[in-house]
């Protein structure tokens, strides 16, 4: 490790992210290449950490923090294990390779200040996020790295959807932190402390004391885990990820691709590792937490797959493909074994890296063919060869064909679902391996083999500079061979899992042989044409109920925008301003036409006014009087 | 908890706050013989005279001192004028002197095209000394002086510089704070009445050591006192002056009313109640945290639908003084830091937001947000202080706000409201929606490309808060310190 590496790796990038206007008065190739600069350190850092980390060993530095009156301490501390240096190492290293390519992507665009800052403070953020070793620590990071999404979604701020999609993913993510705060606050005030290995501790020594009950336990864990399903854009609240796409493209591809939508998967990886491990927490006692993971994970990868089948935008098909593998990594979480946890992680991992490749490859056509419409592609193979074999790998990847990556993280998803005895969640999950096939197939053929469209056929397109091809080709072949890195990643962890029974292996096969048989026979080959389908009425409605996303933002847009937005009107309206506001004016009338009451007596003529003087005297003087004698 | 500390050999906390008072009439003067210029420079003078000395002091409170001072007044009353610099009203003096100069500046430029500045700097100036007062003695006769002291001026400052129908608004304002300081006198009086003491300390003393029969009347003049530090907080259903007052208020003032005036609200409900009558929170509290639930929410929504910019900021201003009394109505040390922590970030943030929402009024003349838009790339520094602002106020970290509700939140927790929690941090999401909303009508989009940057002396005290709004996060340690001391002072862990 290199010296303080644990706060380095992200210390540097946040506090490099500050001068980034300052290197961009310099020049515009100045402050880019200050940019990559500054990330590659960091990853350098990063990576460095990973001889300490290997085998499993963890690491704990803690210093004072936040002062809690006498020698009370909010603690601020680091965390270094497998988990996550392989994480840092994930954002650090990706991190720089999409920093680079931005370079190319993004060389004619303005407001490239804004863009390196906030590239460079998410990175900074996302690795402190991972770095963290308490809750506190890591809900700021949590929301620093959104924060830096927001901004980098809405980049291109006189787009009215890119501003709107920005708001709409700080608030549905916020919704999930919220629940997610008071989960961490609740173990706070029990437990008092942040710090993960404490927690565990404590909460343990609390369960046998019989302090609190394991419902406390489950509650506090499914909060955390409202904001896991916020960040990593589950069901029910996936509805931003498909709108982030708005962002520029390598936006997409680091952060809602393969680094900031991890961090709920991440959460949950470092929960059951971290604070409630196996040993010390079994899976039976928690078993309603694991059983939620898996089944929100299982469905939603389906339904986000369902979706990923209908869309024409180049970027949203792959927006919904991530929203469906990381819900397969949170299913194999949920099976609470160490076959699921290794797998969840190594499918992170290797999603990661061709999910990138294939943002990337997406924005090299974008930068193309200036649209996002998959309609309006096809042909491209001839034009951009580079772009198309690399996409090609990380489709199939993605796929799960062997030998690449995805084939080998995948098989360990299915075979901790059917080592667990979890068949409902196993079938969720083959059907979305099943359709991922298609809508890659699908994808790939829009993109690059179909014919050309008019405007393509006419002017033809240009392959991508090198600043972009350069990072394409080094994740494509990272893809290539991650799949056989699975025992070094065991070596790594200290987690060693038998290679998949052969139920696992028939699966997989079953996959690729309906996946590969239904996309050849509607794309590739072409045999049935999908018009045919929608021309069908059952075709057809199905059609309309995925294009319209199963009419979920529209239920949450009437309930939840304007729904919210009508009863605060007619609450200003009726209760603030009438009956509220009214009242005080109601006050100050009343008294108003109490004082005309008497009013009619200060006429002004002098015989009243001396004969009320004299009546007044005579009382007083009566009174006094009075007084005197009784 | 008597007052342990140390005499004072030079009378600086004296200096503090007489010398703006009795400098009000040379501001005057200055402004009425040479020019208003003139008197606002030398009040900007006066103005750095209390923030100095309360610099100065932040090593020794680092520490933990305590100073006071006290010189017999009326002694055939046995009245005396006593002033007390302790950790509790060490932050909120601090953010009074500092936010005293920080707005006389913003003035100098933003009020040049009114009429009779003389008068405005010079009942600025008393304003200021006002809550100087409120904030810095430890006699209830002299703090019911102070405490008025600060509403006149405040009012013809309203009156007289503000917009839209200000004889409305300023009389409104003037009678409901007014109404409050009454129900406060009472309180104050009557527990004077109890006890034949007018000393803060030694009354905490009396009061802990009264007997359970006195229990039901301490109970009450608790209820008295909060009603009229309630409405200077503009606690839910007293809040309807706010929005008003706010928002007609020449900027300044706003700015003013909104970091330091409400606040010492926050400061009287933390030296009176807490101090004081702490034990009558079990009873109340629970009352008094359910109104600020419903402040925060009340205040979220009816920010939502607004689209004039300081009545937006104003009604978010209802929504967070529902935080700061939520953490003060739990009456846990936690709560209670984050109650005074939440005070500062959100006088910095809001201060921040309405000095950005001036330099909008000062170029454009338009607070319409559906009518602005388009003015990041021509009004920079106003677009990063409303993002920094609006991130603040929403509790994001690592901004100080975030670090302060969580401790409020905590304080809740301890005490058992978990429910009126969970209500309280999905409230953030509504802050979150409305600040975004701000900033998208504000800033993006294409509407008004005229615009250009505001003078440099406006941005200058908003640069300052910027700084403060985002080092609060980081560089708190000695601040949270004081806080905490002063926490674990008022409420001892049990």
């Amino acid at each position: 490790m290199l010296p303080y590496a644990a706060w380095l790796s992200w210390v540097i990038p946040l506090v490099g992210s500050l001068f980034v206007p300052l290197f961009f008065r310099l020049g515009k190739k100045v402050g880019e290449w200050y940019s990559v600069a500054v990330v590659s350190v960091a990853a350098v850092f990063s990576i460095s950490m990973i001889p300490d980390a290997w085998g499993g060993a963890a690491q704990v530095i803690r210093v004072p923090w936040l002062p809690l009156g006498g020698d009370a301490w909010v603690e601020a501390s680091i965390l270094i294990d497998p988990l996550s240096v392989m994480m840092a190492s994930i954002a650090t290293g990706v991190g720089a390779l999409i920093i680079l390519y931005s370079v190319g992507y993004m060389a004619h665009e303005e407001g490239l200040p804004r863009y390196y800052f906030f590239m460079l403070f998410f990175i900074g953020g996302m690795t402190g996020l991972v770095m963290a070793e308490n809750f506190l620590q890591l809900y700021i990071f949590w929301e620093i790295v959104g924060l830096c999404s927001y901004g980098l979604i809405s980049f291109y701020y006189r787009r009215k959807e890119a501003t709107h999609a920005g708001i709409k993913a700080f608030v549905t993510t916020r919704v999930g932190d919220a629940a997610m705060l008071i989960g961490i606050l609740l173990l706070f005030t029990t437990l008092g402390t942040f710090n993960y290995f404490e927690v565990g501790e404590r909460l343990r020594e609390a369960l046998t004391a019989g302090n609190i009950g394991v419902g406390f336990v489950l509650l506090s864990m499914l909060l955390i885990f409202g904001g896991a399903v916020g960040k990593s854009a589950q069901f029910p609240l996936h509805v931003w990820l498909p709108d982030a796409m708005e962002g520029p493209t390598p936006v997409s591809a680091l952060i809602h691709a393969a680094t900031m939508v991890k961090a709920g998967v991440y959460l949950v990886a470092r929960l059951i590792l971290t604070v409630i491990p196996f040993e010390a927490f079994s899976p039976a006692m928690l078993a309603e937490w694991y059983a939620t993971i898996a089944l929100i994970g299982g469905f939603t990868a389906f339904m986000a797959a369902t979706m990923g089948l209908v869309s024409n935008d180049i970027k949203r098909v792959i927006a919904y493909s991530t929203i469906s593998q990381l819900a397969l990594m949170f299913a194999a979480l949920g099976m609470a074994s160490e076959v699921g946890w290794f797998g969840g992680i190594f499918h992170l991992l290797s999603h990661s890296i061709f999910k990138a490749l294939l943002f990337l490859a997406a924005g090299a056509v974008i930068h193309a063919v200036h649209t996002n419409n998959l309609d309006e592609m096809g042909g491209l193979r001839r034009y951009m060869p580079i772009t198309f074999w690399t996409s090609l790998i990380g489709v199939l990847a993605l796929s799960g064909v062997p030998p690449l990556s995805g084939f080998w993280s995948k098989d360990i998803l299915i075979e901790s679902a059917l080592e667990a005895g979890n068949i409902p969640v196993y079938l969720l999950m083959v059907g979305a391996s099943i359709l991922t096939f298609i809508y890659s197939l699908r994808w790939l053929y829009k993109v690059f083999l179909a014919p050309p469209s008019p405007h393509i056929a006419e002017h033809g397109a240009h392959e991508a500079p090198k600043v972009m091809t350069i990072p394409l080709i080094i994740l494509a072949g990272l893809t290539l061979v991650v799949g056989f890195f699975e025992p070094l990643l065991g070596d790594y962890t200290g987690i060693h899992v038998a290679g998949p029974s052969m139920l696992t292996y028939l699966s997989s096969a079953a996959i690729l042989l309906v996946g590969g048989g239904v996309g050849y026979l509607f794309y590739i080959g072409g045999m049935v044409r999908p018009e045919q389908v929608r021309a069908t009425p059952i075709g057809g409605a199905l059609h309309k109920l995925l294009v319209n996303r199963y009419y979920i933002d529209d239920i949450y847009y009437k309930v939840f925008v304007d729904g919210f937005d009508r009863l605060s009107s007619i609450l200003l309206r009726f209760v603030e301003l009438r009956v509220i506001d009214g009242f005080n004016y109601a006050i100050s009338k009343a008294t108003a036409a109490a004082v005309q009451v008497f009013r009619n007596i200060q006429t002004g003529e002098s015989n009243i006014n001396l004969s009320g003087f004299i009546i007044g005297i005579a009382i007083l003087l009566l009174l006094f009087i009075s007084l005197i004698l009784g | 908890m008597a007052l342990v500390g140390e005499q004072l050999e030079i009378p600086l906390l004296s200096v503090a706050v007489l010398l703006p008072l009795a400098l009000t009439p040379l501001t005057f003067l200055i402004g009425r013989k040479a020019s208003w210029r003139a008197a606002s420079v030398f009040s900007h003078a006066v103005f750095a005279i209390p923030l100095g000395i309360m610099l100065w002091f932040l090593p020794s409170m680092v520490e933990g001192a305590v100073f006071y001072e006290s010189y017999d007044w009326v002694p055939f009353y046995g009245l005396k004028f006593s002033l007390v610099l302790d950790s509790l009203s060490y932050p909120f003096a601090l953010l009074v002197s500092l936010m005293g100069i920080l707005t006389a500046v913003y003035s100098h430029k933003y009020m040049e095209r009114e009429h009779s500045l003389d008068a405005y700097m010079a009942l600025n100036q008393l304003f200021m000394a006002g809550m100087l007062g409120v904030v810095l003695v430890s006699n209830l006769f002299l703090f019911y002086i102070f405490w008025e002291l600060m509403l006149i001026p405040s009012y013809a400052l309203i009156a007289y510089w503000g917009t839209g129908n200000t004889r409305l608004v300023s009389f409104k304002y003037f009678v409901f704070t007014h109404a409050g300081a009454l129900s406060l006198l009472i309180g104050i009086a009557w527990l004077a009445a109890l006890f034949g003491n007018l000393d803060m300390f030694e009354l905490a003393d009396m009061a802990a050591g009264a007997g359970a029969e006195l229990r039901p009347v301490l109970t009450t003049i608790a209820i008295l006192i909060f009603i009229g530090v309630g409405i200077k907080m503009a606690v839910f259903p007293f809040h309807s002056w706010l929005p008003d007052a706010y928002a007609e208020a020449p900027t300044p003032v706003s700015v003013m009313l909104s970091a330091a005036m409400t606040k010492s609200g926050v400061y009287a409900f933390a030296r009176l109640i807490t101090g004081i009558l702490p034990f009558t929170l079990q009873d109340i509290g629970w009352a008094i945290a359910f109104l600020a639930v419903i402040n925060m929410v009340w205040g979220g929504m009816m920010s939502m639908v607004q689209n004039d910019v300081k009545r937006l900021l104003a009604y978010s201003s209802i929504s967070q003084m529902g935080y700061i009394v939520f953490g003060l109505a739990t009456a846990t040390a936690i709560g209670l830091q984050g109650g005074i922590f939440q005070t500062l970030n959100h006088g910095f943030a809001k201060a921040l937001l309405f000095m950005a929402a001036g330099t909008l009024i000062y170029r454009l003349g338009e607070r319409d947000i559906t009518k602005l838009g388009g003015l990041a790339s021509r009004m920079p520094v106003t677009a990063i202080a409303i993002v920094l602002g609006g991130l603040s106020v929403a509790g994001t970290p690592p901004l100080g706000t975030f670090i302060s509700e969580w401790m409020i939140f905590s304080g809740g927790l301890e005490t058992g409201w978990t429910l009126s929690v969970a209500v309280a941090v999905f409230a953030t999401a509504i802050t979150v929606g409305y600040y975004l909303r701000l900033v998208r009508a504000l800033f993006f989009g294409e509407k008004r490309p005229e615009a250009s940057e505001a003078p440099s002396m406006l941005l200058a005290p908003m640069a300052v808060l910027m700084f403060l709004v985002v080092i609060l996060g980081f560089l708190n340690a000695p601040l949270l310190g004081i806080i905490a001391r002063a926490s674990i002072i008022l409420l001892p862990p049990s």
